[in-house]
């Protein structure tokens, strides 16, 4: 394992999940709510490029991790600062739901979703949990699923080994 | 008496324990999807903030136990399942998973649930939760046996660089 190769790959994972919690490219999430996957992914799949293939199973978990734990650590630090850009911390209003889910409702059900979206107010959950708690989730869920994308990127781009039959 | 080091063919075995920690997780996670009716409402928020960066959790989009939400919706329900019935089978089938070509199984596996969501973005169908989840377990089911055969591949191919023997 290289960690200098691995470093650019993950802030490059950083940058996607960052982007994804951004407005508005996090309105995408309302039809394609992987952000934080793809995170893992794309780092896990560049970094197994870099290695000729030879990506670890063990690696590219460990690229997700980094790259969903630091992800997550600079948007609790950005919401600490009053930032609203991430996706499990609702913003003021119903356009910064975490999940942007007038965009999903005005995707399969237009009318619906334009009323929802009228009417103003949020369709999330009201979360009784304090910021400290909602970051500690954050931290696990976005590093839990980028670990994830890592392994998704191992599935999916890793080179399988050929069938030998025995002689 | 002359020794002579030969590698193991273990690339396609199964190796137990990964398998046993993959179902540990996806068991957890089908566990933290269930919860939300059978715990108090923090607890309940907790499990629900956990998926909020990959689920809308629509209310209208999720099943309901007892009044309440589960964590996910209803396609996001059928994935998780799936998925963990995949990981739960991959023992009984890894023989048969040998030769599939991830790619192609992923996007056969994908297809039924991007044709429920497409069709009815497009308005030439209505999906239903039952069609949902039931697109979403197979999506999940594909997704779990791919992902733990390349856990596995991965486990074996490190398994077959380590393990010389004498002969």
């Amino acid at each position: 394992m290289n960690s200098k190769t691995r470093t650019p790959p993950i802030w490059l994972g950083v940058l996607i999940i960052l982007i994804f919690s951004l407005w508005p490219f996090r309105l995408i999430n309302g039809i394609f709510c992987l952000g934080v996957v793809l995170g893992g992914m794309v780092p896990a799949y560049i970094h197994g490029k870099q290695q000729g293939n030879a990506l670890e199973s063990s690696e590219a978990i460990l690229i997700g991790l980094k790259s969903g734990f630091w992800a997550s650590i600079l948007i609790i630090a950005l919401n600490a600062l009053g930032v609203y850009i991430q996706f499990s911390f609702p913003g003021p209003t119903g356009w910064l739901d975490p999940i942007p889910q007038y965009i999903y409702l005005i995707a399969v059900a237009f009318w619906d979703g334009l009323r929802g979206l009228a009417q103003g107010g949020s369709l999330s959950f009201k979360f009784d949990i304090n910021f400290w708690e909602r970051a500690v989730i954050t931290l696990i869920s976005n590093t839990a699923f980028a670990a994830f994308g890592g392994i998704f990127a191992l599935t999916l781009f890793k080179q399988e080994p050929p069938i030998e039959t025995p002689s | 008496m002359k020794v002579r080091l030969l590698s193991i063919d273990t690339t396609h075995s199964f190796s137990l324990k990964p398998w046993l920690w993959t179902l540990l997780l996806s068991t957890g996670l089908v566990v933290l999807i269930f919860l939300p009716p059978f715990v108090p409402p923090p607890f309940r928020m907790t499990a629900m903030a956990f998926f909020q960066p990959v689920c809308h959790q629509l209310p209208e989009r999720s099943f309901f136990l007892e009044g309440i939400p589960l964590a996910v919706c209803h396609r996001c329900t059928g994935i998780y399942l799936g998925a963990w019935v995949g990981i739960l089978l991959y023992p009984f089938l890894h023989a048969r998973l040998r030769r599939i070509h991830a790619w192609k199984w992923l996007v056969i596996g994908s297809v039924p649930a991007v044709l429920d969501w497409g069709l009815t973005f497009l308005g030439l169908w209505e999906n239903i939760p039952l069609s949902r989840l039931l697109t979403g377990s197979l999506a999940g089911l594909t997704i779990g046996l791919l992902v733990t055969r390349s856990l596995q591949f991965s486990v074996s191919s490190r398994l077959q660089k380590t393990t010389p023997v004498s002969v």
